[in-house]
């Protein structure tokens, strides 16, 4: 297999996504500038210029059209996809950390950073797709998060529910209408650094620094599996096709005591979900990875890491002949 | 307990009436022991305390004559004679009833000091023939009792219910062909099988605090005797039952015979009294009846050569027996003679030692009744030194040499008796340095030839010697240095010729100790102590090394008793890393076990085998059909450890799908999809509908070389 | 298989492109790239006077076999002018596609992207080196705690294995220096490579080129060494051929181990070759042994740059 290298980030990539059919590749990094690059060859096809501070996060809608990111500099952003025109600002009074277009698109969460006592906070948006000159910064119901920051948020089934996890290590699933706590798991025990929710909707992944990974039921937060990893993991995504999961993560660069830089020994590992147990990894990166996604269309994965790399890897038999 | 005994006088108010008491009928409280209440040990079979009468040192002569009056003081006399030969009659102890018309009664009493006076008497008097119609018929006192309880009518005593005693030889029943092995670590005493598939040891039966010093396996490995403080115990079966055990208080040594059936303890016991010698006692036992055959007790020059200072055990050695018969001899050696015995008699043959001036040791071959023994030079060296070998039960010479300016001798029987080899030790005329040569005897030959073997250096020290087991072959490691040589020999030569021939010497090797594989063949040229556990394994056939390894500070090397494994082992001479490795043959790890405070490893024996040759002949030429069907057995074995993690994924699985589906048709439900319709604008299954199929062209890279230009 | 499909302008009710189509687009797309690629060369004439005088890209093939050769040439971001050498087959494959998906092909490069930069084309690169899926060895529990770090099991037994895994003959040499050193399996009969080797003969002739210890002729031989060749450095003055060798082994057979000596003191320089039979062994050996404590300094160990890229 024969990865893609994008190095058009500086900094280390904080986050990415595919939109929906897989042919667009959206990079976040350290770096200010949100990159889209097309999913197939890799090729860069712009930069969405406007934000001042780490970019922490985005997504994108279903027909592609639209762009959302969140930054370290307090506002969340709408963009125009094609044109790389932010179109909408919206801003707060923390970082922004992480950000969530609901099933459909006509909703948003928006997670903000705890400053000062103050906690951090989920903030429910509405998103006019359709009609972006309506698009107003009103926060239809703010909700307080808990004390340590919250890394990343999703809907639940039917938009019914948003579901977040944080730097306490604690899955909480809220009401989006009234924003009670419904549930809590405390399954894991350090920081969890990111959730990806499954095609279907009937179950998500968290990564933590607790060097797991696990599967959730969306409904219940019953944890349903666990993979474990030999590093801090910071990403755990689930394949749309197939059976597996892979996870990556690494030991925070100033943390190792080797200057193993040039080895690039960082990998992503594969696991059977059902199983548990770790089939392979893919490695290349020269520093601990980020963030992954999987292309919708299950065929090819991408890893950002530490290092400002960011690989397309394609799949080949060698991993589908894989039971 | 009352100190005043209850049927003493007493007042209303409970108190003794002293007034009243008659100090005749006081009786001596009973034994100390009694009173004190002292446990008896657990499992002793310590002789319960009699009752003292009062009568123990009394006993009863009947069958006199009965005569008159006239003659009763001359009978008296006699009696007084005979009697107080043995030991002290008290003072008015003898005394010989009369009747009414001072007629003797026929019988008399008599008491002695003490109770084994009395013993002694009544064993050396009983069937004294006085005269022609009058035998002594001498009994304690107290046993009269017993023996006029005996009835009158024979009764055979009730069949003691048969109880099943386990398979002793069930281990060998092992489908797999596993063997077993003992392990003691700490206070725990473990066997496992030696399991080369699932690359540990499964265990078979753990116990701690089994045994109190140590524990050995009979030879044929049918029991595992443990050592306590009272005796020996025997295990065995499938579940290591007890089978029997041997009363030997303060037991510090045991022995079997190679049938089993005979187990030999021994102790010694250290002087209380200064200017004594240290006592030895061995007992020997029947180990499938339990019962005690013969006692040899003694001062310990009894069992020792002459300048021998400690005691080394065995002390009774038995011969080998390649007959597979059981009437056995073994032999302990004394001053200047060797004393041999047959069991299960436990006499001397012949009734007397085989005198050997000066000998000092001795070693019987392992499969015939014939033993090799060494005496140095007597008689300021009038005598010389003479090697010899001995037969038995004929006592007659096999062989022998005179040796001349020996230092010492060592002894090496190979293991089916065909060869024996005695390494000499010899100063040269200058008497300032010494060298060692070989004398190698074919046992197998007629008269038993003799060959003399020199090393090409013979001031070499010679660090090991040893015959491959059930072969011609044997190794000696020689050499001065830090790295000695290791020299083969062939006792045939390549014509098939009784000849002793070099093989191959391979230079330097860490190397102080060999171990022979049981079958041949193999063998491990081993380093340990100083050398810190290096090992080499070598192919004699092919005269090379197979693989060289290590295990730090290795102490004991074992084969397994069919030679396809061996294990190296740190016991807890060593403070850290106490363990053992399992090996193959070849030198190739297996597994690895480590615990601390590891004392001992044994490999359980095998029993010889039930084939006969040619039913073996027959296996080793159909050796494929039968390696098939183990490889096969083996395969499964090694992936049962995974099946059972397979039909876990299966579980797993089928878990996971269903819950799946559960959801799934949740997510069918017409309310579901009337609120998805709602909510989200469209249903998942009708999102993306759009798709086309579309043929592409692909790139499939196969290499991307970049340069500068 | 990098995926770089070419798509086509397609007909919403076909289901199949087009061959004629496709051809016509594939000119389109060579038109853009080279558009692009003049583009480049325009602005980078601005700085470098070396663009204009690339050579033409080529496109050869296919071969018999299939397989086309793509050679271009352009000035990578470090302004070094490049000759890529492409070698690929092309295979059919049935994509699913959606008319947003090829309108979304149309789109203009926005923000940073709009202008070309020179290194812009190498921001997006297929990797040279294949990366293969490591699997993990499915082993059962008790073997995976016990094999899981050759380092530690090496560590632990202190074996020195004086066993010559190519020949399995046993003490005198190392796996280096072994005179079967070429096999790539332990135990197997040695193939007949290049006739020299024969039986496993001791003693039988062997060329002087192929002996053990060699210092290599031919480019054969170089090419061989160099594709799994290690680069370990951070070593310490006194490490050895025998010590690497001791480190390697667990990973796998290696031929060959080459320490760079200073010549006058005879001290290691503190860096050496390592070259492993099979190059999956090569990459677990890197892997962990990279950063790994050795003689209490930090081994850096990767693989050595090619031949090539040296100048």
């Amino acid at each position: 297999m024969r990865p893609i290298l994008l190095k058009g980030h500086e900094r280390p990539l904080t986050f990415i996504r595919y939109n929906r059919e897989g042919d667009l590749l959206f990079t976040c990094a350290k770096d200010h500038h949100p990159t889209l690059w097309y999913g197939d060859t890799g090729e860069r096809v712009g930069t969405y210029v406007g934000h001042n501070g780490a970019v922490w996060t985005c997504d994108v809608s279903d027909d592609s059209s639209t762009l959302l990111t969140g930054s370290a500099d307090t506002t969340a952003k709408l963009w125009d996809a094609k044109t790389g025109e932010c179109y909408f600002t919206f801003t707060f009074d923390q970082p922004v950390r992480a950000v969530a277009l609901a099933h459909g698109g006509k909703r948003a969460a928006i997670t903000t950073d705890p400053f000062m006592g103050v906690p951090s906070a989920i903030h429910i948006v509405e998103i006019d797709l359709e009609d972006r000159s309506r698009q107003t910064a009103r926060v239809i119901r703010r909700i307080d998060g808990p004390q340590g920051r919250v890394t990343r948020v999703l809907w639940g089934p039917l938009n019914r529910t948003v579901i977040t996890g944080g730097e306490d290590g604690i899955i909480r699933s809220w009401d989006a209408e009234n924003g009670e706590v419904l549930k809590i798991s405390q399954e894991h025990s350090k920081q969890i650094q990111h959730l990806s929710m499954s095609e279907d909707g009937s179950h998500f992944i968290s990564a933590s620094l607790d060097k797991t990974a696990k599967v959730f039921d969306s409904e219940t937060l019953e944890c349903m599996k666990t993979y474990s990893a030999d590093r801090p993991v910071n990403a755990a995504i689930l394949s749309p096709i197939r059976d597996h999961i892979v996870l990556g993560g690494g030991q925070d660069a100033m943390s190792v005591t080797t200057t193993s830089s040039k080895a690039g020994k960082f990998d992503s590992k594969i696991y059977h979900k059902i199983f548990e147990e770790e089939i392979g990894g893919i490695r290349g990166h020269f520093g601990p990875i980020n963030a992954l996604a999987f292309n919708p269309d299950g065929r090819s994965f991408t890893s950002g890491g530490e290092d400002g790399y960011v690989r397309i890897h394609p799949l080949d038999n060698s991993y589908f002949e894989i039971p | 307990m009352d100190a005043i005994p209850s049927n003493f006088p007493r007042d209303e108010d409970g108190f003794v009436d002293w007034n009243k008491v008659d100090v005749e009928s006081v009786e001596l409280p009973r034994d100390e022991f009694e009173r004190a209440g002292l446990d008896k040990p657990v499992e002793a079979e310590i002789e319960e305390l009699k009752q003292e009468s009062g009568f123990a040192s009394v006993i009863v002569v009947d069958n006199l004559p009965m005569i008159a009056e006239a003659k009763y003081a001359k009978l008296l006399s006699v009696l007084t004679k005979i009697f107080s030969q043995i030991g002290t009659i008290r003072e008015g102890g003898l005394l010989m009833p009369q009747d009414d018309s001072k007629t003797s009664l026929g019988f008399a009493f008599i008491e002695y000091e003490n109770e084994q006076q009395a013993q002694s008497a009544v064993d050396q008097t009983n069937g004294y023939q006085l005269d022609k119609k009058h035998v002594f018929k001498v009994c304690k006192f107290d046993d009269f009792e017993k023996y006029e309880k005996v009835p009158d009518e024979y009764v055979a005593p009730p069949p003691k219910p048969f109880a099943k005693r386990e398979n002793t030889q069930a281990w060998m029943m092992d489908q797999r062909g596993r063997d077993q092995f003992v392990c003691r670590f700490g206070d725990e005493t473990e066997i496992f099988w030696n399991d080369p598939q699932t690359k540990k040891g499964e265990d078979v039966y753990t116990r701690t605090h089994w045994t109190e010093s140590y524990v050995q396996w009979s030879p044929k490995g049918s029991f595992l005797a443990t050592v306590h403080r009272q005796g020996v115990a025997l295990w065995g079966g499938e579940s290591f039952g007890r089978i029997a055990k041997y009363a030997h208080n303060a037991v510090q040594f045991i022995e079997f015979s190679p049938c089993e059936r005979f187990l030999a303890t021994g102790s010694t016991h250290e002087p209380s009294k200064a200017g004594e010698t240290t006592q030895v006692l061995v007992n020997f036992f029947d180990t499938r009846s339990g019962a005690k055959l013969r006692t040899f007790t003694g001062p310990i020059s009894d069992f020792i050569a002459e300048g021998q200072q400690g005691l080394t055990w065995p002390v009774f050695k038995w011969a080998g027996q390649s007959n597979g018969k059981c009437g056995a001899f073994f032999a302990k050696i004394a001053t200047g003679a060797i004393s041999v015995y047959e069991a299960p008699e436990m006499t001397l043959v012949d009734k007397k030692s085989i005198k050997l001036p000066g000998v000092v040791d001795f070693c019987w071959s392992p499969a015939d009744p014939i033993l090799s023994c060494f005496q140095p030079e007597q008689n300021g060296g009038n005598v010389p030194a003479r090697l010899s070998l001995i037969g038995l039960p004929s006592k007659q010479e096999v062989r022998s040499k005179n040796l001349f300016n020996v230092v010492g001798v060592n002894m090496h029987w190979q293991s089916g008796g065909d060869y024996f080899a005695a390494k000499i030790l010899r100063t040269t005329k200058s008497k300032k340095s010494t060298y060692s040569g070989f004398e190698l005897f074919r046992l197998r030959e007629p008269n038993c030839p003799m060959e003399v073997l020199e090393l090409p250096n013979k001031a070499e020290k010679i660090v090991a010697f040893a015959w491959e087991p059930k072969g011609h072959r044997f190794a000696i490691i020689h050499g001065d240095g830090a790295r000695p040589d290791v020299s083969f020999y062939s006792m045939k030569d390549k014509q098939g010729n009784n000849n002793c021939t070099l093989i191959g010497t391979i230079k330097n090797k860490t190397a102080n100790h060999l171990f022979w594989s049981p079958n041949g063949r193999v063998v491990i040229l081993a380093g340990l102590k100083t050398m810190n556990g290096q090992f080499e394994f070598f192919d004699v056939d092919a005269m090379d090394t197979m693989a060289s390894v290590e295990h730090f500070m290795a102490t004991d090397v074992e084969w397994d008793p069919t030679g396809r494994f061996v294990t190296t082992a740190v016991t807890s001479v060593h403070q850290m890393e106490n363990g053992y490795h399992m090996w193959t043959f070849n030198g190739k790890l297996l597994y690895k076990y480590g615990k601390d405070r590891f004392f001992q490893f044994l490999w359980r024996p095998r029993g010889k085998s039930l084939l006969s040759p040619e039913q073996e002949a027959d296996i080793e030429k159909n050796i494929k059909k039968y390696s098939k069907r183990f490889e096969e057995i083996d395969e499964k074995i090694r992936n049962e450890a995974d099946s059972s993690a397979a039909s876990e994924k299966r579980i797993k699985e089928e878990k996971w799908r269903n819950w799946l589906e559960s959801k799934k048709a949740i997510r069918e439900t017409q309310a579901y999809k009337a609120a998805e319709a709602d909510v989200v604008g469209e249903t998942q299954a009708n999102s993306r509908k759009d798709f086309v199929e579309t043929t592409v062209i692909e790139e499939e890279i196969l290499s991307i070389v970049e340069e500068p230009i | 298989m990098a995926i770089k499909p070419r798509w086509d302008a397609i007909d919403a009710d076909t289901e199949r492109a087009v061959d004629a189509r496709r051809d016509a687009d594939d000119e389109a797309l060579s038109k853009t790239t080279e558009t692009l690629r003049s583009t480049k060369i325009a602005a980078a004439n601005g700085g470098s006077s070396d663009a204009s005088d690339l050579p033409a890209n080529e496109k050869l093939g296919p071969d018999e076999e299939g397989v086309m050769t793509s050679i271009t040439y352009q000035i990578n971001d470090a302004g070094v002018r490049t000759k890529t050498v492409k070698r690929y087959k092309e295979h059919e494959v049935v994509k699913k596609v959606t008319p947003g998906m090829l309108e979304r092909k149309t789109w203009e490069k926005f923000g940073d992207a709009k202008r070309y930069k020179p290194g812009d084309e190498s921001m997006t690169a297929v990797s040279l080196e294949e990366i293969f899926l490591e699997k993990t060895r499915v082993q059962p529990k008790s073997e995976l705690e016990k094999a899981s770090d050759p380092l530690a099991a090496m560590a632990s037994a202190q074996t020195s294995l004086l066993v010559c895994r190519t020949c399995g003959k046993k003490g005198d040499h190392w796996t280096s220096k072994c005179p079967y050193k070429d096999l790539a399996n332990d135990g197997s009969k040695p193939p007949d490579e290049d006739g020299a080797f024969g039986a496993r003969k001791p003693g039988g002739y062997v060329p002087p080129s192929m002996r053990a210890g060699a210092t290599g002729t031919g480019a054969s031989m170089d090419r061989r060494r160099d594709e799994n060749s290690i680069r370990v450095s951070n070593l310490s003055e006194d490490t050895r051929e025998q010590d690497l060798q001791e480190l390697f082994r667990p990973f796998g057979p290696v031929t060959r181990i080459y320490v760079a000596i200073n010549r006058d003191t005879g001290e290691a320089r503190g860096f050496a070759f390592v070259n492993m039979v099979n190059r999956e062994d090569g990459q677990r050996a890197i892997d962990k042994l990279d950063g790994y404590g050795y003689d209490n300094l930090i081994l850096r160990v990767e693989w050595a740059a090619p031949r090539e890229e040296r100048r």
